[in-house]
Formats: structure tokens, C-alpha cells, sequence
């Protein structure tokens, strides 16, 4: 029996018991029952450290239109006259405007039949990203806050999670009830260093005021009322003194990048922010978010739209896959491109695409995802998904086998009721086969 | 308001059949639509015609106030208690008594100095620390009633329905299911709850007005919180709604119930949509065009029967139909068949804020405990029964039930809890006796975000307007500033004030923030800035430390605090840059951004 297999369920990346998982590793006899709970810990530890899988979304904020993208229906006039282009992989076309990732279609996967009822932007952002529905009870964890909890590793001295672009929180996108240890950190612009991360004065001057503010506080307050709070502030600030004073604070700096690696992704902040998420991944976060910084809700005029938002995302993307794969970090490294719905079939009176939850597509491509297929597809007039239907959680089950995690890991929310990560998904088997 | 004329001409013959009825006080302030309001003299091409719109306007709101009225006497036929009230006889010795009795005999901390005392009430009560020269006038006063006095001072001031009413609003906001503040008005919602707890109208009163009114978010603000769980375009989620008035007024996390049977509690899935069944049929309109500055939302209760079902769990396709019951009321006699969704929302809220039902007093009581002592009888706050064991449980039920007959007065609750012991007690770690068992101490507790800006405020002189003026979220007020620094600080420090204290955990870009920004940096060194003050004030480094200290965190520094800072002052030399250094140091400390 495989030592791994046992010790990887009952674990988690803090070295937390879960009471269920414990349950369930009782009942796999006796292999695990000679080592200590301290060795169970170190071996779980190791396995994570090795494989350093990690995660990378791009976001389509705003809902993008399959039929422009990776479902175009050119021989249809609800296809609005999208011409659908040859890919690497024979047999396999996407829209025109997107002959760059045509270009590595067989490290791609495409999903056309995601299907799902969620057609307002918050709620469905929130979905997407959480795999529950919004509810004033519990505030569900991020996915990538999710994934991070299992795999990252408590001494890495940067944030587990960042988000390049966008404008603040978004719906579902933070650590939810898992607490501030797995919320995300923000970069707004992928070409500046990110806000207060460099001291406001000289280092040396700002380690003396660490030095001082040390002090202060064993005397002070923490020396009596607020001993608990200050143990607690003070691992705090050892965290964020330690990740200003980090080494690898480097990875934030696309100045150490060669021109024309910077060029490949595109000098915009979608391409810039493809390059900082490769960075950040390479160094050890679990998981990155890049936002497309245009809004693909594309209710009017969707054509003059497209021809800006599409460009920026077809290099990025496509730059994103082949130097992941150039560095041998593809195959550990998820890559998901998707947005909170597709849209309408029909072409509105305004020129404009309008929500549509009810089929659309998600592309994903590294983390051991078989490139080169389509899984699913749509009726001829896009109405309907034709075929095995994938839908949220099982979206979201999938990225967990992704990234080897098991998806009926269940997290205990603060009302204390267990909650799935993958709230009941199955993994779609074709993505690994 | 979007009537045409002919609508309105129309529908003045409801009037006239109305009937004519008293309304008790506390029903009407709130939902008679305004006379006349909005007539939109936009539309009309010549004065007579204005004067004739604005008089059927006028009748029009008479009709549906009469109509309203109708409805509620229907409603009426529902037996429920009159409201009666009971001057409270609890005094703050005799709670002290009970909170003794209930230590099980630990000794309890002493009462705190006047400096910790002036810092934590101000900080609880308006949100600020005190000033320097604040702090120095209350010590040098010497009369024994100065506590009691600033007490009642503070309990009056504008800042403390502000204070109250940013509390609230988050209360409400953190759990927002819908997702477009803009339209849920939050600016409008905190006006309005500023107002009641200025006027410090009865707490069953302010529910009520939460849980049934009606009306647009941009004029009446207590409608926000239905607004908050609008459900796309189909009217507000009754059980979202259900949910939160459960878990806000009555503690009762019953939300839990929705899809099964609750797994700790006693409510059964069908009580938790009996209860969802009162807000069945809650409209939200949308007014006006998304673009348009004026754009916003109207909570409407049509005075319709509406229908409400569960799903029916072995066949999700199907809905099984689900009559309103309050899961409290233990009467075995069905409510009438056709009650209206107005009638409703009002049966609800009676039986949430009636005097026949202890849960709404407890959690209230025990909320405003928590925020004064930093513990509470029932951790998560909101989340209080049937089943959970309190901590002294005398304290809170006499508590409670005196509050309850004596009609729900918030500062009386306020003031009879502030002039305890128990409250002006020191703070306490776990690691004393008094730090462990609750209520021997006052609990150190991280401030909330209006609390930190008030703070760096006060530290700093951050803000070059100055601090939030007394009744600045009253009516008049301009809305806040979306993009300023309290707007940011809001963001970054913002926490549900529901979150149970041990996860309101510090964040990495707090901290970042703090020790790196940029304006904080500017504002410590600027010259002739509030560092720069103290120095030329003070030439003297002993007097200018005790200067810095009570600035930044409102207290004297002990003998060892000051040995170390003016021995890193000599060490850095360069005095100006050593108080920078210190100033640092303190605002960056735990003790800063906490109330001990």
C-alpha cells in the first residue's frame, strides 16, 4: 500500500487533524498506524513540497461569449457571423481573433458544455468561484483559497494567494471563512511593485523601528491586558516584515524579465499580468487570479468590443501556456480561462450579446489536463449543450483533481456545518484520460 | 414617484371606500408615504394642472395610508399582546451584584485608571479616542460622579448614534446576498438608523421599521435592508430575508433549516419556511434607468396574497405550498388563510419584536454586552438559541427582561451597563485568573475600521477636513466620499461586526499599510505636522515622550517604556528622526489599534 495515499486524506497543509478524513484513514488498516502524528505530518509535507502544483485563473470579468471565443457557430445565424478558425489540432476550431492560442490548442482542453442557471454577474461570479450560491450564512471560501489551504506551505513567506487586475473584491474571490491567512493579495498593476510592500524608509532604518516596536510592545501592553493580542500582532508582523524583507519579493519585479519574453505576453496589463503570474508561481504561490482589465459583458456593440478585448487575452493566454511549458511548469501548473456565464444566442437589437448561463465554455489547459480535445459541445443554434453537461461543482471537482486534491475534502464553516470544496462535483474524467 | 396622472385620478375611488381607522404610534412613522412628494412639477405644462397633480398626489397617498390601514385591521384579527411598558428598576450596583455572583469566585480585576477608562469609552461610545487635552481635564477632575457624567455626555452626543448607526449598517451590509450597494443605498440606511438612535427610538420600533417597511431606497433608508437580499429581478429572497431577520433581531441562526432539518437546533425545515412564508411576495422595483444618477430601488409590499412554497426534496422539480408560522409561537391555531404580503411582513415583525418572545432582548443584550466587555453570555453572538448554554445566565435573562418591559430603551441599556464595575474593570490576558473567566475582566478587542480612522485621525491629523463632525451621517450630510481615505480605510480594515472576535485576525495588507504607507509616512514626518508640534512644544525628550504617547495612544508611558525610548533616541541621535521612529513604533503597535 502506498504510504501517500494514506497519509494525504487525513491531513491538511497546516498539519491539522480533520475529523473525517481521520475517520475515514482509520478504516485503511494498519500501514499508517506505525508512524507518529509528527510523522504523518512530515511525510504529508514533503509530497505537497514536491509537486508544488499551483494554479492560475484567468478571468473574463463580465461573462464572454462563447460564440466569439471557443464555440463559434459559423454555419448558424446565431453564430452572428463569427468565422471559426483552424487550430494546431485538426478537427478542433475556435473563433477568428484567436489564432495565437489556435496556435497551442493541443495543450488546451476546451469544455463547451458547462452548464449552469446563474445568469446575474455577482452571483454568478461568486459561483464560479466558490461553487456555492451567495448565502447570508456562511461566506464559502474561494476555490483558490480552497486549494491553497491543502497545498501551500505554511513557511512560504509570501502571500498563498495573489489577484492581478481588477478593480477591488470581487464577488467570492477571497478566503471566505478560512480566515486572513489564505486571503488573497491584490496587485492592481502588474508593472508596479505592489502598494506599501517596500518600507517608507531606508531598511536599515526600518528594521530599527521593527527593533524598537518589539520592544515597546514586551514592555507595554503585551506585558500584561494584551499579551494574547500582542503574540497575535506580532506573528503578524513577523509575516509581512518577512515577506517586505523577502528575497523573493523579486518575483514581483517584471524588470528582471529579458524584453523579449515581456514582448511575447504583450506590453498591456493582461500579458504583463500573465508574466507576473508565471513569476509568482514559480517562486511558490498556490494560486493566482489575472483579470482581463476590460468587461466582456458585451450587451452593446459586442463587435467594436471584441476587437479590443480579444487581442491582449489571445497573447497572454497563449504566451502563458508555452512558457510554462518552455520551464516545465505546465504539467504543475493548472491553467483555467473562463468568465461567470456565457451569452444569448440570439444577437440583441443593440448589436449585443446578453447573459446566458446555460451553456458556454471553459478552456484549461497544464496540471495533467490531456491538451488537444473538446469535451461537450452545443446544439447547431448554440441553444443547448449536446452532451455531457459539466456543471459548476464538477468544474470545480475537476481543478481539485487538477491539482491532487481530493474534492470531497470538506472544510467545517463557522455555523459548524461541513462544507465540500467541490460541493459534490465529480471530476470530468475525459479531462485526464 | 412613477404614477401618471390618470393612474392616480384613478385610484383616489379606493379612498373613498376606505375605512377610517386609528393606527397605533408605532405602525405609521415610518410607511405613510409622503404628501405630495416627488410630483415631478417636470411634467406639468401649466400651474392649474401642477396644483391639480399635486391634490391628487396628496389624496392618493391619503387612499393608500387608508387602504394600508385597512389591511393591518385584517391583520389585526391575529391576536397579539399590546406593548406595554415598565420603568426598568435594575440598577448598575445591582448588576454588579449578579455579575459578581456569577464569577464563582474569582476574584475579579480592579477597576481601571481614568486614562483606560476615557480611551475605552470614548472609543465604544463615539468611536474616538479622546484628545490630549480631554484626557487631562477628566483627570484633573475630582469629582467621584465625573464617570457617570461623561457617561450621560457621551450617551447624547450626535457621534453616538453615528457610532451605533455605522454598527448597524454593517451588521446588515457584511451579509448583503445582493451584490449592487448602489442600489441597496448603505449611505441612505446609515442616515436613517443615525436618526432613530439620535431620537433613541425603542429598538422594537427601529426593527419593526427594518423587517416590514416599505418605500424608495433613496428616501426611506430602513428599506435597505430588505433591498440587501433582493433576488435578481424576482423581489427580495424571502428565506434570505427570513434568514437574517432571524439571525439579527432574535439570534437564531433558524437559516440553517433551509435545506434540512437543523442539525444542532430543534427547527425543522418546514419551520424555517413557515417563517421565509411572511416575506413571500416582497417586490423590489427598479426606478429609472441604470444610468441615470437618480436610478434606485422601491420596496414594495403589494397588497396581495402572495404564495410561497418549499421545494419538495424528492422531487425538486415540485413546490410544496407553505402557510406563514412563527416557529416561537407555540399556538396550535392556524393563522387566517389570505393574509396580504403587507399583513405579513407586519405579523412578522410583531412577532419578532414582541414582548412575548425573549429571544429579540437577548440578542440585542447580548450584542451590545459583547461590544462593551469584549465577552459575551452567547459566543457567536448571533447565534443564541434555543439550546446553547449561556455564560450567567441570571445576568443576561434579568438583564434582558428588565430592558424588554421597559419598552426596549437603548441608552438606558447603554448607561446601566456603562456605570458597572464590570465595565470599567481593567483589561486581562489569559493569562490571569480574571482574563479566563468571563466577566471578571474587560476583554481587549480589535477596533473597527470608522474606530482605526478615527484613531490614525487623532494620532496623525490624517484627515486635513479633521475628524467626522458630530451628526455628520444625519440627513444634510453630503454622502461620503467614495474614494477618500475613509472610504479606503473602510475597505481595508472593514470586518463583519457579527465575526466571532478570535477570527477578526490582523491581514497582511493592514499591516503593510501601517508600516509602509506612504501617507502615513508623509503625515508622521510632515513639518510642522502633529509630531512636529509636540517637539517644539516640549524641548524637553521626557515630556515630549509622554506628549507623543498621549496623542497616539491616549495614556502616560510606563517607567520602562520611556527608559527604552529615550535610550533609542540617544542612540539614533537625530531627535526629530528618533520621535518619527517612535511615533512608528506606537501606531504600529497592537495596543493601537485595539481597545483594551
Amino acid at each position: 500500500m502506498d504510504l501517500k495515499s494514506i497519509v494525504r486524506v487525513d491531513l491538511d497543509g497546516a498539519g491539522a487533524l480533520r475529523r473525517r478524513g481521520f475517520l475515514k484513514t482509520v478504516g485503511l488498516g494498519m500501514g499508517a498506524a506505525g508512524l507518529s502524528f509528527t510523522d504523518r505530518m512530515a511525510v504529508h509535507a514533503a509530497s505537497m513540497r514536491s509537486r508544488h502544483r499551483a494554479m492560475i485563473l484567468l478571468w473574463m470579468n463580465g461573462g464572454p461569449s462563447q460564440f466569439e471565443t471557443f464555440d463559434p457557430k459559423p454555419e448558424h445565424p446565431n453564430g452572428g457571423g463569427t468565422r471559426a478558425i483552424e487550430t494546431s489540432v485538426p478537427g478542433i476550431r475556435i473563433a477568428e481573433g484567436w489564432s495565437r492560442v489556435a496556435g497551442v490548442m493541443e495543450d488546451i482542453a476546451l469544455i463547451r458544455s458547462m452548464t449552469n442557471t446563474e445568469g446575474n454577474h455577482q452571483r454568478a461570479t461568486y459561483q464560479l468561484h466558490t461553487g456555492y450560491a451567495p448565502t447570508a450564512s456562511v461566506k464559502h471560501p474561494s476555490f483558490g483559497a480552497s486549494a491553497a489551504r491543502e497545498l501551500a506551505d505554511a513557511s512560504f513567506d509570501l502571500p498563498h494567494l495573489v489577484q492581478i487586475g481588477g478593480r477591488g473584491a470581487m464577488p467570492g474571490s477571497g478566503a471566505g471563512f478560512l480566515g486572513t491567512a489564505f486571503e488573497p493579495f491584490h496587485v492592481d498593476d502588474p508593472s508596479q511593485p505592489p502598494a506599501n510592500a517596500e518600507p517608507a524608509v531606508p531598511r536599515d532604518r526600518f528594521s530599527r523601528r521593527l527593533g524598537l516596536l518589539s520592544g515597546l510592545e514586551r514592555a507595554g501592553f503585551g506585558a500584561s491586558a494584551g499579551a494574547d493580542v500582542v503574540a497575535q500582532h506580532q506573528e503578524l508582523y513577523r509575516q509581512s516584515s518577512g515577506m517586505v524583507l523577502s528575497p523573493r519579493m523579486e518575483a514581483f519585479d517584471l524588470g528582471q524579465e529579458p524584453e523579449a519574453l515581456r514582448d511575447s505576453y504583450g506590453r498591456n496589463p493582461f500579458g504583463q499580468g500573465c508574466l507576473l503570474a508565471r513569476r509568482l508561481v514559480e517562486t511558490g504561490v498556490t494560486f493566482v487570479e489575472v483579470r482581463s482589465p476590460g468587461n466582456w459583458d458585451t450587451h452593446v456593440d459586442q463587435a467594436d468590443r471584441l476587437a479590443e478585448l480579444i487581442p491582449p487575452v489571445d497573447q497572454g493566454f497563449a504566451a502563458l501556456i508555452a512558457d510554462l511549458k518552455d520551464r516545465g511548469m505546465l504539467d504543475s501548473t493548472l491553467v483555467v480561462w473562463m468568465g461567470e456565464f456565457g451569452r444569448s444566442p440570439t444577437i440583441n437589437p443593440n448589436a449585443g450579446r446578453d447573459h446566458f448561463p446555460r451553456a458556454f465554455s471553459v478552456a484549461l489547459a497544464g496540471g495533467g489536463v490531456r491538451g488537444g480535445q473538446v469535451i461537450g459541445g452545443t446544439s447547431p443554434d448554440g441553444t443547448d449543450i449536446a452532451g455531457s453537461p459539466v456543471t459548476v461543482p464538477n468544474l470545480l471537482a475537476s481543478f481539485c483533481q487538477a491539482l491532487g486534491i481530493d474534492p470531497t475534502i470538506e472544510h467545517m464553516s463557522p455555523i459548524g456545518r461541513p462544507l465540500k470544496i467541490a460541493d459534490g462535483g465529480i471530476p470530468v474524467k475525459e479531462l485526464f484520460s | 414617484m412613477a404614477i401618471s396622472r390618470w393612474q392616480a385620478l384613478g385610484l383616489l375611488g379606493l379612498g373613498a371606500t376606505a375605512l377610517s381607522l386609528t393606527i397605533s404610534g408605532r405602525l405609521d412613522a415610518q410607511q405613510r408615504p409622503r404628501p405630495g412628494a416627488s410630483p415631478g412639477g417636470r411634467i406639468a405644462p401649466d400651474r392649474a394642472e401642477a396644483m391639480e397633480i399635486v391634490r391628487a398626489l396628496q389624496d392618493l397617498a391619503g387612499a393608500v395610508e387608508r387602504e394600508q390601514a385597512r389591511l393591518r385591521a385584517q391583520a389585526g384579527q391575529v391576536e397579539r399582546p399590546e406593548k406595554v411598558v415598565t420603568p426598568p428598576s435594575l440598577t448598575a450596583e445591582q448588576l454588579d451584584a449578579m455579575v459578581r455572583s456569577a464569577l464563582g469566585g474569582t476574584e475579579p480585576a480592579p477597576v481601571a485608571d481614568d486614562e483606560t477608562f476615557l480611551r475605552r469609552l470614548w472609543l465604544d461610545l463615539v468611536d474616538a479616542p479622546p484628545t490630549p487635552e480631554q484626557i487631562q481635564a477628566f483627570k484633573a477632575d475630582d469629582d467621584p460622579g465625573k464617570r457617570a457624567r461623561m457617561i450621560d455626555l457621551l450617551l447624547d452626543d450626535d457621534r453616538f448614534a453615528a457610532s451605533r448607526a455605522r454598527y448597524w449598517r454593517d451588521v446588515i451590509r457584511y451579509r448583503a446576498t445582493f451584490e449592487q450597494p448602489r442600489l441597496v443605498n448603505f449611505p441612505q440606511l446609515e442616515s436613517w438608523l443615525a436618526e432613530q438612535f439620535r431620537k433613541n427610538r425603542p429598538w422594537d420600533e427601529i426593527a419593526t421599521d427594518l423587517i416590514a417597511g416599505t418605500g424608495p431606497t433613496t428616501e426611506a433608508g430602513n428599506v435597505s435592508f430588505a433591498a440587501a437580499h433582493l433576488d435578481g429581478r424576482q423581489g427580495v429572497s424571502a428565506p434570505e430575508f427570513a434568514g437574517e431577520v432571524s439571525r439579527i433581531f432574535l439570534g437564531v441562526q433558524i437559516q440553517c433549516a433551509q435545506c434540512h432539518d437543523h442539525p444542532t437546533d430543534p427547527w425543522t425545515r418546514t419551520q424555517f419556511h413557515e417563517f421565509a412564508a411572511f416575506f413571500a411576495g416582497t417586490q423590489g422595483r427598479r426606478v429609472g434607468r441604470p444610468q441615470d444618477p437618480d436610478y434606485h430601488l422601491e420596496i414594495v409590499s403589494p397588497p396581495r396574497v402572495p404564495r410561497y412554497g418549499m421545494p419538495d426534496l424528492d422531487d425538486p422539480s415540485q413546490s410544496i405550498p407553505v402557510a406563514p408560522k412563527f416557529f416561537l409561537d407555540a399556538s396550535a391555531e392556524p393563522l387566517p388563510a389570505g393574509l396580504t404580503v403587507p399583513q405579513r411582513r407586519e405579523l412578522a415583525a410583531s412577532y419578532v419584536t414582541g414582548q412575548d418572545n425573549p429571544w429579540f432582548s437577548r440578542a440585542f443584550v447580548n450584542r451590545v454586552w459583547y461590544d462593551l466587555m469584549g465577552d459575551a453570555f452567547y459566543l457567536p453572538i448571533d447565534d443564541l438559541g434555543p439550546d446553547r448554554d449561556p455564560v450567567a445566565p441570571e445576568v443576561i435573562a434579568t438583564l434582558a427582561d428588565q430592558w424588554q418591559q421597559g419598552g426596549y430603551d437603548i441608552r438606558w441599556l447603554y448607561r446601566t451597563i456603562l456605570n458597572t464595575e464590570a465595565y470599567q474593570r481593567q483589561s486581562a490576558s489569559s493569562a490571569s485568573a480574571s482574563g479566563r473567566t468571563p466577566f471578571a475582566s474587560n476583554c481587549p478587542s480589535r477596533l473597527r475600521a470608522d474606530q482605526i480612522a478615527d484613531a490614525l485621525d487623532r494620532a496623525l491629523g490624517l484627515f486635513p477636513s479633521g475628524p467626522r463632525r458630530a451628526g455628520s451621517s444625519g440627513p444634510q450630510a453630503p454622502r461620503p466620499a467614495r474614494f477618500g481615505p475613509r472610504f479606503f480605510l473602510d475597505q481595508l480594515f472593514g470586518v463583519d461586526p457579527s465575526t466571532p472576535a478570535d477570527e477578526v485576525l490582523g491581514t497582511i495588507p493592514q499591516a503593510l499599510f501601517l508600516m509602509n504607507s506612504p501617507l502615513l509616512e508623509r503625515a508622521i514626518a510632515r513639518p510642522r505636522g502633529t509630531l512636529d508640534r509636540i517637539l517644539a512644544e516640549h524641548p524637553n525628550n521626557p515630556e515630549a515622550l509622554e506628549a507623543v504617547y498621549l496623542q497616539v495612544l491616549a495614556r502616560s508611558p510606563s517607567a520602562e517604556e520611556q527608559r527604552l525610548c529615550l535610550e533609542y533616541l540617544t542612540d539614533v541621535g537625530d531627535r526629530r528622526e528618533g520621535f518619527q521612529d517612535v511615533m512608528w513604533a506606537l501606531i504600529n503597535s497592537a495596543e493601537f489599534i485595539s481597545r483594551r
